[in-house]
């Protein structure tokens, strides 16, 4: 038999295939509507920050009248978001979320480029983390004085060389002489894996991303920055243990990446009016009951950074004048353990 | 015992539940016959649904749809040759083959059998081996996995066409590739030409879309015959759903690989795949040779996909660990349903976890009759006219790549990679072992720098490490034992082209050495590894084909006319819209090509446009 056209014979008119066309193509064509803003995330799809994302279009959206649509823009850790919302118009037509540990990518300058994250204008800051040095319990650290009196390096799980996982325990090697060596290359689920099949001892994090290593009965022994949990309660500061002549410049560094937590920016030089007009906001949505319990039933931390005070944080951190950034290259250039 | 049927009577009681599980297959397996939206855009899009159902029926959904969405993944790839992942290409070599020889209703029932049957495999071992697996995830450490990369990369032997120097140098060529990217390791850029679009690495729909279904769909084949009665539909796929039988042991072997992978994070979604079609090729005889049509090759590859789904769910659940993206997501939306995952699931509420576990089963079985039903009109994509599903499954391949990443960096990276593949098949190059370099070589790079950081020499003598290299030589010492007993084994001719793909592979090879000696020592090595593979490889490879240049055969040309109409819908989609980039090249093509009157191209064009539109809607 031979092969045959299954494409309809019939019934389709000329007219109806024009009308098609027209609308087809007006389809097509790429115009932004009118009324509606892209809120960028610069978080991989699937994780916290993604959800947060999410909700908090959903509610700005319903708050405002506004239709918010939500890209990720995922790649290079959140780079390429900061990058595209530098490069776009000031006009309330894009906004972004991106991570506060842009901050550390930005000082370090590994890869050889910068976001201009202090050039941003914010709208503040949501979602203070609780960093926290979790170890497991096969580690048989029980204490951080213990981990300090070890002889042999303690290795820590982290997934990027400019994560808080990876930069903030040289931090800690700088500031209390503790031989903390923490490995790369461990993405999404595989750090907490590696502590618990004993292969790393432990990890820096998010107190909550950390919860599957102490319901396996790993403890926190450090707290990174002043932020208390119960979980947390009973473990040291890093600030009561810290010293040197860096160590101002570095608990300051931590606990800032620390409270910025997912920071809310117009791209820059937003007029005065727009930045007050969208900064109220975020306020709106963040004091809105009904937001509050929607977050607080998906276990987000809402503490807030206002606007202003986030950009008074990042011109302190990246002022070339003050002793933030030597001091950050001098605890990354140490010698590793 | 008790808890677990419980379970089942608990999930077969509740009408929320009952209709979570049929919804949630029935969309798992539409979102898999859609291109473009695979297992994590689909959990993405279904999220919103699942949180009408509530927690309990939504988990279920959630489970339903994940389970078999891979189910009918493989399905257009048959069809229309036209993978697009990584996974459906392993698939899509021996299912398009079977296709293009009028037997894709019998691919397509091996399809779904070997899918449901991996599928409850992998169900099962959520139930049964639990204490085991966790043992299992708790004692697998990097070198352990990296000891797994090696064995999947002893497959490209399989994969190379009875020419272990191509393959070799393909491979070496995909490991390269997959370098490319920021190093984890050092924060250098490598290979990335100061473009920040590949800080992540290349895109892997394009490479795949490149590499596989431009080099297949372009090529110019005459327009076979084939009788295929109108009701053969269903023996057809009958034939093949009860063909698995006789290779079973190759399912269950396939199957367990899938749950190997799968519960231990690491290795990537698609390695699975690769090393249960490396591993059907290398240990199952086939009358018909793989990559023409057997159908072991659709058979192992699919069981391994469907089985790993159940692997994975183990530290998902139970750690709360999620070893996929795809699991990451899962994840998220389980938060967001307020369902709480984790060791104390299994304390607090152990009757959910079979519950789960029993969606798992069910959605599989359950997705084997709704595709039953489907499948003869399916199948009879396979009797249209050539001419006329090369520029829709061109177009849809098209729109699934560059709805991956609407970046121009995506659609330049498309068209380079679609240069290279039709380069290799041209010069009659095996390209399977690149896309296997390209998979198993982020994992074997970031294996080895871990286990040298934390174990040093020692990782070698680890138990693990030990019994899987053990695992390797025993593989390698029987594919050596099967291959002397069958005698001396064809090879790929040469071709006219093959030198300048040689060519092309050692001068990258080259360059990448010499990136290698500006970086790091850390981002340096692969580059060390794969280029002087590659260099030495190619070197063989330049001989070989210039002492046989004089027996080279002579390819056919590709479609001329098919590749510059679809350059220039690629134009239109970077400088105006996707959807009027595949409008335009579905109408063209259709009336140059596959000789259809205007209004009728006119009509398909707009459908394949409107079909494109929804798509990126339902993306946002």
């Amino acid at each position: 038999m031979m092969r045959r056209s299954l494409w309809p014979e019939s019934g389709v008119t000329r007219r109806a295939a024009l009308a098609l066309g027209i609308v087809g193509l007006a389809a097509c064509a790429p115009a932004r509507p009118k009324g509606r803003t892209t809120l960028i995330t610069g978080a991989a799809s699937g994780g916290g920050n993604d959800a947060f994302g999410q909700l908090f279009a959903q509610h700005l959206g319903r708050l405002t009248g506004q239709t918010i649509q939500v890209e990720f823009e995922t790649r290079a850790g959140g780079s390429l978001a900061a990058s595209r919302l530098a490069k776009a118009p000031a006009d309330g037509s894009i906004i972004s979320m991106l991570p506060s540990k842009l901050i550390y990518e930005d000082q370090l300058a590994t890869t050889g480029e910068t976001s201009d994250l202090a050039r941003l204008s914010s709208l503040g800051g949501i979602g203070a983390d609780r960093r926290v040095l979790v170890v497991s319990a096969r580690s048989a650290i029980t204490s951080f004085d213990v981990l300090v009196n070890r002889a042999t390096p303690v290795i820590l799980a982290a997934s990027t060389l400019s994560s808080g996982g990876y930069v903030e325990p040289l931090i800690v090697n700088h500031l209390t002489g503790a031989k903390l060596k923490p490995i790369p290359g461990y993405a999404g689920g595989a750090r907490n894996l590696a502590v618990l099949s004993g292969e790393a001892d432990g990890a820096v994090g998010e107190l909550a991303s950390l919860k599957p290593l102490l319901d396996a009965g790993g403890r926190v022994i450090l707290r990174l920055n002043d932020i208390v949990e119960p979980a947390s309660a009973q473990a040291p500061s890093l600030a009561s243990l810290a010293h040197g002549p860096d160590q101002a410049a570095l608990l300051l560094l931590i606990s800032a990446v620390a409270s910025l937590g997912r920071m809310f920016t117009l791209p820059p030089g937003a007029p005065p009016p727009l930045l007050a007009g969208w900064r109220s906001r975020l306020d709106q949505v963040v004091a809105d009951p009904v937001f509050r319990a929607a977050a607080t039933a998906q276990e987000f931390n809402l503490d807030q950074t206002a606007g202003a005070e986030v950009d008074r944080i990042l011109h302190q951190l990246f002022d070339r004048s003050t002793p933030v950034i030597p001091a950050l290259r001098r605890a990354m250039a140490a010698p590793r353990v | 015992m008790d808890l677990a049927l419980g379970a089942l009577a608990s999930l077969m009681a509740s009408p929320a539940a009952l209709a979570a599980l049929l919804l949630g297959t029935l969309a798992g397996l539409l979102a898999g016959l859609t291109p473009g939206v695979n297992g994590r855009a689909g959990l993405l899009l279904v999220t919103p649904i699942a949180l009408g159902f509530g927690p309990s029926a939504g988990a279920v959904f959630l489970i339903a749809f994940h389970s078999v969405v891979h189910t009918s993944g493989s399905i257009p790839a048959i069809l229309l040759g036209a993978p697009t992942s990584a996974s459906e290409a392993a698939t899509a070599i021996d299912g398009y083959a079977m296709a293009r020889r009028g037997e894709a209703a019998r691919a397509v029932g091996a399809t779904l059998t070997a899918s449901a049957f991996g599928g409850l495999v992998g169900a099962l071992f959520l139930f049964l081996a639990l204490p085991a697996a966790l043992m299992i995830i708790t004692h697998v450490g990097t070198p352990e996995i990296t000891a797994l990369s090696l064995l999947g990369l002893l497959s490209i032997a399989a994969l190379s066409g009875g020419w272990l120097t191509g393959g070799l140098m393909a491979a070496a060529l995909g490991v390269l590739i997959a370098s490319v990217g920021v190093d984890p390791f050092s924060a250098t850029p490598r290979l990335t030409f100061g473009v920040q679009d590949l800080w992540d690495g290349v895109n892997a729909a394009a490479l795949v879309t490149g590499l596989f279904v431009v080099p297949e769909l372009a090529a110019r084949e005459p327009e076979t015959q084939v009788a295929t009665p109108p009701l053969a539909g269903y023996s057809q796929v009958l034939k093949g759903c009860l063909e698995v039988v006789e290779h079973r042991w190759l399912m269950l072997r396939s199957s367990l690989i899938g749950v190997a992978v799968g519960v231990i994070p690491g290795l990537g979604a698609s390695a699975a795949v690769w090393i249960a079609y490396g591993h059907a090729r290398q240990t199952h005889p086939s009358a018909v040779p793989y990559g023409e049509g057997a159908i072991a090759g659709v058979i192992a590859p699919e069981a391994a996909n469907n089985s790993k789904e159940g692997g994975s769910l183990v530290p998902t659940l139970f750690l709360g660990i999620p070893g996929s993206s795809g699991m990451g997501i899962l994840l998220a939306a389980f938060a967001t349903l307020g369902v709480e995952v984790g060791p104390r699931m299994l304390a607090k509420t152990p009757e959910f976890v079979f519950q789960l576990g029993w969606t798992n089963i069910a959605s599989n079985l359950l997705a084997v009759p709704l595709c039953l039903v489907m499948a003869p009109a399916m199948a009879r994509f396979a009797m249209l006219r050539r001419s006329e599903v090369v520029p829709v499954a061109l177009a849809a391949a098209l729109a699934a790549t560059a709805l991956t990443q609407a970046a121009p960096a995506t659609l330049f990276q498309l068209v380079v990679f679609s240069g290279l593949g039709l380069l290799f098949k041209a010069a009659n190059l095996p390209r399977a072992p690149l896309l296997l370099g390209f998979v198993l070589g982020p994992g074997l790079e970031s294996g080895l720098i871990r286990s040298d950081m934390i174990y040093g020499w020692s990782a070698l003598i680890r138990p693990g490490v030990l019994v899987i290299l053990g695992l390797s030589a025993t593989i390698v010492a029987a594919s050596s034992w099967t291959r002397l007993r069958a005698g001396s084994r064809t090879r790929e001719p040469g071709a006219p082209l093959s030198l300048p793909a040689v060519a092309l592979t050692g001068v990258l090879s080259a360059s990448a050495i010499w990136v290698a000696t500006t970086l790091p020592a850390t981002a340096a090595g692969i580059l060390y590894l794969s280029g002087g593979v590659g260099v030495i490889t190619a070197a063989a490879c330049a001989v070989r084909f210039w002492r046989e240049r004089e027996s080279a055969s002579t390819p056919a040309a590709p479609d001329g006319a098919i590749l510059m109409l679809l350059l220039g819908a690629v134009a239109i989609t970077g400088l105006v819209s996707l959807p009027l980039g595949v409008g335009a090249f579905v109408c063209s093509a259709l009336v140059i090509r596959g000789g259809v009157s205007y209004r009728k191209a006119i009509l398909i064009a707009l459908l394949t446009t409107c079909a494109v539109l929804g798509l990126q809607t339902l993306q946002r």
